[in-house]
């Protein structure tokens, strides 16, 4: 069912409204999903038919919510419910309910909210929700294509996530997922579902790449942090998973194979949504995923000193080890 | 939710074989220090042991990892801890265990007896296995 495709056109005051509504929807495609939504969410490719998921605005009674230890931009986010309708506060921005991984629903804090920043709100943990109801692995992390593949960086805020998928896209690999990266399986292999072409990073890193600070936009209005957009077509089909690194400051680059159980444990501790998420019957599932990533994808700690030089020298050696052909791909970036 | 925390939630056993290392997650809130003493019921070779209902695990490479859904607790064996584990998926004298490992690796007779003894002891105050 596309836009404006609806068979119904009664002359009811419910099937006009029907109609109005299809008007201002927006399609896009997302993390593998066709999505339909209220919102203009400009970061996302266009196109599909919106049957996976609709992102709704509506008003919401959430139920009694508590610390989720996810914080962003200074705010604490408050988590409630249940698996098949959970809910996620953002002080100030808007409630989300996502439910039963096919509708999430929007109730902004004010007609004020910057839409630049609800639109943070929505591509993040909210969406998250929704990926874990529909099965999908999440990690705190963020993915690149190399070759034909996806790698994976991971680690604590402030070791390096965004810094090296900027470095990559500047070498034209295309960043597939910033922030949250969704995994899934099929036919037994673990693979990436691409995102949107978006990679976060501070003024920095925008120096230390070499970048003019004045050509990139901020985040939002008054945000530091500048948004790096990549101009080449963007996938939308899932990549295998070739390597999965977690990124740790040391002394020299080093790369050192992580065994199973400390893999499974760095999915837990850096899993995207709230922990609640992976408590009960969901733990059993993250857990059997988690397995089946360990069995399969090579799993890294990559140490590096905090310097561009080294940055440089270690995106030489992914280079080296997931593209040798190389230079292919080396597309402009904007 | 730092190494700090991870780290304190480690307890390095003492073992004779190659290390045993116990990994207890963030959430090993209600973590349950084993009983201490050698004067347990594991010391007699009639004492029957079995892994306890509802604990998920996957033998990976010859490591085993455990999870415990309940606690949210995982856990790690070794080698010689996975021997030990999959010969209790069904309930197995403490006696005919001893032997698995006699059969299984080069190990002093009394040094695996002290061994299996601290090793059942932990498991068992983890929950992880039942007695009788």
């Amino acid at each position: 069912m596309g836009r404006g495709s609806s068979p119904l056109h009664r002359d009811t005051d419910g099937c006009t409204l029907l109609i109005a509504e299809w008007h201002n929807m927006f399609f896009y495609r997302v993390y593998g999903l066709t999505i339909r939504s209220d919102f203009e969410l400009p970061e996302l490719i266009e196109g599909g038919d919106g049957l996976d998921l609709w992102i709704r605005r509506g008003t919401l009674t959430p139920p009694a919510l508590h610390n989720s230890r996810i914080q962003r931009q200074g705010i604490e986010a408050l988590f409630g419910g249940t698996p098949e309708a959970a809910y996620l506060h953002w002080e100030g921005v808007a409630t989300f309910c996502a439910e039963a991984g096919h509708i999430l629903t929007v109730d902004l804090a004010s007609d004020e909210v910057d839409p630049e920043k609800l639109r943070l709100y929505i591509l993040s943990e909210a969406l998250g929700l929704i990926l874990h109801q529909k099965g999908l692995l999440l990690l705190h992390a963020s993915a690149i294509r190399m070759g034909d593949r996806a790698v994976i960086f991971a680690g604590v805020p402030g070791a390096g996530k965004s810094t090296t998928a900027a470095a990559l896209a500047q070498r034209g690999h295309t960043v597939l997922a910033d922030d949250m990266v969704a995994i899934g399986f099929e036919q037994g292999q673990a693979v990436v579902y691409p995102a949107f072409s978006q990679v976060k990073i501070w003024p920095t890193s925008v120096q230390g790449l070499g970048y003019e600070e004045a050509t990139l936009t901020p985040l939002f209005t008054g945000s530091k942090k500048r948004i790096l957009r990549q101009t080449a077509p963007f996938p939308t089909q899932a990549l295998p998973l070739a390597d999965i690194f977690f990124l740790e400051e040391g002394e020299v680059s080093a790369l050192t194979p992580l065994g199973h159980t400390e893999v499974i444990l760095r999915f837990r501790r850096f899993f995207s949504c709230p922990s609640d998420l992976v408590q009960g019957a969901a733990i059993a599932r993250h857990f059997q995923q988690c397995v089946q990533v360990s069995r399969s994808v090579p799993t890294w700690t990559l140490h590096r000193p905090k310097s561009f030089p080294a940055l440089r020298h270690v995106v030489t050696g992914l280079e080296e080890k997931l593209c040798p052909c190389g230079g292919d791909r080396l597309a402009s970036t904007a | 939710m730092g190494n700090r925390a991870e780290a304190s939630q480690r307890a390095f056993l003492e073992f004779a074989f190659p290390p045993l290392i116990f990994v207890l997650s963030l959430l090993a809130n209600t973590m349950i220090m084993a009983n201490s003493g050698f004067d347990s019921h594991f010391g007699s070779p009639q004492t029957v042991v079995a892994v306890s209902e509802g604990q998920l695990f996957s033998e990976l490479d010859g490591e085993v990892v455990i999870l415990d859904p309940v606690a949210g607790a995982y856990y790690s064996l070794d080698q010689v801890g996975a021997t030990v584990w999959n010969a209790m998926q069904s309930p197995i004298s403490v006696g005919a265990l001893k032997a698995v490992i006699l059969d299984t690796y080069e190990v002093e007779p009394e040094t695996c007896d002290r061994d299996l003894q601290e090793l059942l002891q932990d498991l068992h105050g983890k929950g992880l296995i039942t007695s009788a």
